[in-house]
């Protein structure tokens, strides 16, 4: 509210000073009468203190003066006919003040409103400035943990081969999203201490994450040590299938995450990120795939539903997305929402999955396509009132009408 | 909500330039006094605008609030106070609002001190100016906008560019900007008069404070920047004829051109067409470089494609002004009327030869950045031109200019005696020939044109003083009288003196540190020696350190010479934390006869480390000289007189009858 006050304040002065020369009553400017006058008078003056003074010559000075006589006297010719025609000087009459008027009330009307409108496009009033003091203060830990922080630190600048160091700090930086310290301290720890699982999963993310979500080769090389030391880890499975996407593999990816999904208890908290990159690949690969991944798929709806609610993208995705570029970040996020969308189509008893599918597009600002879905999720929700009334909820949230 | 004012003040700015631009504009055409008057609370309130934007930025910065994308991307919350302040302008968005700052400052400052102009005049300087300021508020909120936001915010940033990591920083882009951005006032009045059709001398007088303050601010602003690559890059260089440097230095040599050609517009009502011509290419230079660096075709060609739609934004906006202002002029140009005559030796014929020069030399910089561009975006071939393209271009322009400099002074307006200026030039060239003969007695090394060159600027001290001296009377009045008219000489004279000084001052530091530096590579272990240029330095080990941000290894030099301490240097190498990017810190011993420049190097295997040891001779006058140009513009600037051009001879009535 304070927001849009300070908006208003801020439109209203400017348009105050811009009309303020349109509305005063303004007879004759005197000032348009001589501006190039004044400079030759004044170099006039000048030749006479110069002379005065001794730092030119009597004949010297004559002749600069009838010189800048003559540019006077040209200057005083030029004025009587202006060049901006002959209507000038009487225009201040009605006709003028009708036509500031005019320009008054256009500017006055128009500039607040488009800045406005513009603003409304670009910008974000609802979102709060976050300084980082503000923000460390909410938890008092983060000034311990700090401290904490800077005495490892010292530690491992005096003694840089303590490996124990290094495994500590590394999941702190990770936590902290320095992502190349990070991936330094797992390095460090791998090679001091010897390579574990743990670490190697610290080392692949923290990897993958300083370089905008990409598998890199060291992540590469890390995960596949990683399911040599640990067969069947679920994670190193999963990114090496998303490194596999991520090279334009589908079909090798496909598989991959099929065969983590056939291995997935019902129950798996990380199975609604599998079927999101299984739904991603099949619509890159143009359309719904060969039979197994949609019967795949409406085998795991029910349980999914029946379970806790999906879990949305992960904190690493969402890390991920933040350190994409804009590009990126839109591909991806467009990329689950299709998945999501292409599920809810297969599959449409998935509450919580229309109600994410829902509210995801208003936020992109598809709002047709979200009233679309909020229609196809009726329809396919049509025998659970319960669900029909939460619907309602949200398209009343999020203003989509009734 | 800070952050969110910034972004609505932008979009207001943009709103309100519009006006600024159209309404006065209009105004001045159907002779409307209301609708001029628009013009100034148009630019003060834009120059607020966007000043409550900038300082909203800054605020965000100096708070590290990562829910700004931009401060995310260049910030970090550990780096010290002044650069999270200073890293506002450390990147592509925040430099480009601190661009549109300083310009609408300008803007601002014609709105509340041009109160003598010519109200239709007035208005189209500042609709021009106005709509300079649209279109680069229109390409920072629509590709560049620097209040994206993020949700939710990340926990820290990305970090600073280490070697932006610079008190240098804090000053030299806000110095370069000022300058580029001067010149566009000296553009907004050149197109104002091509509009009103009225050029005359009065017009000069009031187009040459804006250029002086910009040309001002250029010089020292590209100093700063040389000073900067010299101590931080860690090459031992000055001046790498890199096209970013280039980018600064057109601007500057075209802006020199002008300065001196207004200086005849304003005496004589001479080269006015010129003068206008200068003016707008003068800003086309400064736009193009903008262009160059901001786009990111300068990396390589290739890095256009990565971000075509800002690059070909300020492409357009590059043509836009660049063509719309020389069609203007050519298409009213013709009606401009010519004033003054003058004979080819006189005070004029000095100036259009200083200003064919001058704009000569642009061109040879501008073919040389631009060609290895051209190439590769037609062929796909990398060439680099590099210092020997420019030494065999640009270094011989330079030589005539700086011999006929002493004598452009001592010439009068209109015509004068080359014969009598060159008598009272006798004691200079004599200076100037010790001089060169003293320094082949004391170096009695080096390339054999290197005496000569450091002659030249001998020469144009030399000059600079004997002028002061002969307006003085000095040798003919007794003493008091000297320092009566000392006092007295205007101090536009002064000024001229002092930046001429300063010229002579930087070729001489140019040659010396061309021609004499030294340079060695050695490995050392603790407690070995190596010796360069007369001095002895003990090699002392390497200590770790910690600074706020970055971890380092300084390495410590005991420097004596002929048996005697000199002091004591710490060169390092660092490695900063976020992000993780190491950099070189030379440790220099800086003395006016010339530096001694350490770097540390890599640890050798058998406990040793390279070191590379540089010595410039003079290279601190290099600085000195372009500190003291921005002295004598200072001078100028603060001159309340109005020059005019009295014809010294006294052959007046042939010069009238001329006429």
């Amino acid at each position: 509210m304070l927001l849009w006050l300070v908006f208003a304040v801020m439109s209203a002065g400017v348009v105050v000073m811009l009309l303020h020369p349109l509305l005063m009553r303004r007879d004759r400017d005197l000032a348009t009468a001589d501006g190039a006058g004044a400079v030759y008078r004044d170099q006039l003056a000048e030749i006479e203190a110069d002379a005065s003074r001794g730092l030119i010559g009597a004949e010297e000075a004559e002749a600069a003066r009838r010189e800048i006589a003559r540019r006077l006297l040209a200057s005083e010719a030029a004025h009587e006919v202006p060049l901006s025609g002959p209507g000038s000087s009487t225009s201040s009459s009605a006709g003028g003040s009708r036509l500031a008027l005019g320009v008054a009330l256009m500017t006055g009307g128009l500039v607040p409103i488009l800045a406005l409108l513009v603003y409304l496009q670009a910008g974000a009033p609802g979102l709060p400035s976050q300084p980082i003091a503000a923000r460390r203060e909410a938890p008092p830990v983060n000034a311990e943990m700090a401290q904490l922080i800077g005495a490892v630190e010292k530690r491992l600048r005096e003694n840089p081969e303590d490996g124990r160091g290094w495994d500590v700090i590394a999941p702190v930086y990770l936590r902290l999203a320095r992502y190349g310290d990070a991936a330094h301290a797992y390095r460090r720890a791998n090679a001091l201490l010897g390579e574990s699982a743990k670490r190697l999963a610290g080392l692949a993310e923290a990897s993958m994450l300083a370089e905008s979500g990409r598998v890199n080769d060291e992540a590469r090389a890390a995960l596949k040590k990683l399911l040599e030391i640990e067969p069947g880890h679920i994670q190193a499975r999963f990114w090496l299938a998303f490194a596999l996407e991520q090279d334009g593999r589908l079909g090798e990816a496909m598989a991959d995450y099929q065969k983590l999904l056939a291995d997935a208890p019902p129950d798996a908290t990380w199975r609604p990120m599998v079927v999101e990159r299984v739904a991603a690949v099949q619509s890159a690969l143009g359309g719904p795939g060969p039979a197994s991944p949609s019967r795949e798929s409406t085998d795991v709806a029910p349980s999914s539903s029946a379970s806790t609610l999906p879990a949305g993208p992960t904190a690493a995705e969402i890390e991920a997305a933040e350190r994409m570029n804009p590009a990126d970040r839109q591909a991806m996020i467009d990329g689950m929402v299709t998945g999501l969308a292409t599920r809810l189509e297969k599959d449409g008893s998935d509450l919580a999955g229309w109600q994410r599918l829902i509210r995801s597009l208003t936020v992109l600002g598809r709002k047709d396509e979200a009233i679309a879905a909020l229609d196809r999720a009726r329809k396919s929700l049509a025998a659970e009132p319960q669900a029909l009334a939460a619907l309602a909820d949200l398209a009343k949230s999020l203003g989509l009408g009734t | 909500m800070t952050v969110e004012i910034g972004h609505f003040a932008l979009i207001l700015a943009l709103l309100v330039s519009l006006v600024q631009t159209i309404v006065p504009a209009w105004g001045a055409r159907i002779g409307e006094q209301r609708l001029m008057a628009v013009a100034t609370p148009a630019a003060i309130a834009t120059f607020v605008l966007v000043l409550i934007s900038f300082l909203m930025l800054a605020e965000a910065y100096v708070t590290s609030d990562f829910s700004v994308a931009n401060v995310w991307n260049n910030s970090h919350s550990a780096k010290p106070f002044i650069y999270r302040l200073s890293g506002v302008w450390g990147n592509h968005e925040g430099s480009l609002l601190l661009w549109i700052l300083i310009l609408v400052l300008f803007g601002m400052a014609v709105a509340v001190f041009g109160g003598y102009l010519p109200a239709s005049l007035k208005a189209n300087v500042l609709s021009v100016q106005g709509s300079v300021a649209l279109a680069f508020l229109l390409f920072i909120i629509l590709t560049s906008n620097p209040f994206e936001r993020l949700d939710p915010a990340p926990l820290e940033g990305r970090g600073l560019n280490p070697i932006l990591q610079d008190p240098a920083l804090a000053l030299h882009p806000p110095l370069l900007y000022a300058g580029y951005v001067g010149f566009s006032m000296a553009f907004s009045f050149a197109i104002a008069a091509l509009i009103e059709g009225r050029t005359d001398a009065a017009w000069a007088r009031w187009v040459r404070p804006w250029t002086l303050a910009a040309w001002m601010c250029l010089t020292l602003g590209i100093a700063i920047g040389s000073w900067w690559a010299y101590y931080e890059l860690g090459w031992g260089g000055w001046w790498f004829w890199d096209p970013v440097e280039n980018a600064s230095f057109m601007p500057w040599l075209a802006g020199t051109a002008l300065l001196h050609s207004a200086v005849v517009m304003e005496k004589r009502e001479s080269l006015k067409v010129w003068t206008i011509l200068l003016a707008i290419l003068t800003f086309s230079l400064s736009l193009m470089g903008t262009f160059l660096v901001r786009s990111g075709v300068l990396s390589s060609v290739h890095a256009f494609a990565v971000d075509p739609e800002r690059g070909i934004f300020i492409l357009g906006i590059m043509i836009f002004f660049t063509g719309g202002g020389l069609a203007l002029f050519a298409a009213r140009a013709g009606a401009l009327r010519q004033g003054g005559l003058f004979s080819p030796i006189s005070r004029e014929g000095a100036l259009v030869l200083n200003n064919v020069l001058l704009a000569t030399a642009t061109g040879t910089v501008l073919i040389g950045t631009l060609y290895p561009l051209a190439l590769e975006a037609v062929t796909g071939a990398k060439i680099s031109v590099g210092a020997p393209y420019f030494n065999l271009t640009f270094g011989p322009l330079m030589v005539p200019l700086l011999l006929a400099m002493p004598f452009g002074s001592f010439l009068g307006w209109k015509r004068a005696d080359l014969k009598a200026a060159g008598e009272r030039l006798l004691f200079a060239a004599g200076i100037a020939l010790v001089g060169a003969v003293i320094a082949l007695a004391v170096v009695q090394r080096g390339p054999w044109a290197a005496p000569l060159a450091l002659a030249l600027g001998f020469w144009v001290m030399a000059g600079a003083v004997s002028e002061i001296l002969f307006r003085a009377r000095f040798g003919q009045a007794g003493s008091a009288e000297v320092m009566r008219r000392m006092f007295n000489l205007p101090r536009s004279a002064w000024g001229a003196a002092w930046s001429h000084f300063g010229v002579g001052l930087m070729v001489t530091g140019i040659v010396a540190t061309t021609a004499w530096q030294s340079e060695k590579i050695v490995a050392l272990k603790p407690g070995e020696r190596a010796e360069i240029a007369g001095y002895t330095l003990e090699f002392r080990g390497v200590q770790p350190g910690r600074g706020p941000n970055f971890s380092e290894e300084i390495g410590r030099l005991v420097v004596s010479r002929d048996g005697q301490p000199v002091t004591e240097l710490l060169p390092s190498k660092r490695l900063y934390d976020a992000p993780r990017q190491p950099t070189t810190e030379a440790g220099i011993h800086v003395a006016l006869s010339g530096d001694l420049y350490a770097i540390l190097g890599d640890a050798q295997s058998d406990g040793g480390h390279a070191i590379r040891l540089y010595f410039n001779p003079l290279v601190r006058f290099i600085w000195l000289g372009a500190v003291l140009m921005f002295i004598g513009g200072a001078f100028s600037l603060s001159d309340r007189r109005l020059r005019v051009g009295a014809p010294r001879k006294a052959r007046k009535t042939a010069a009238v009858a001329a006429e």
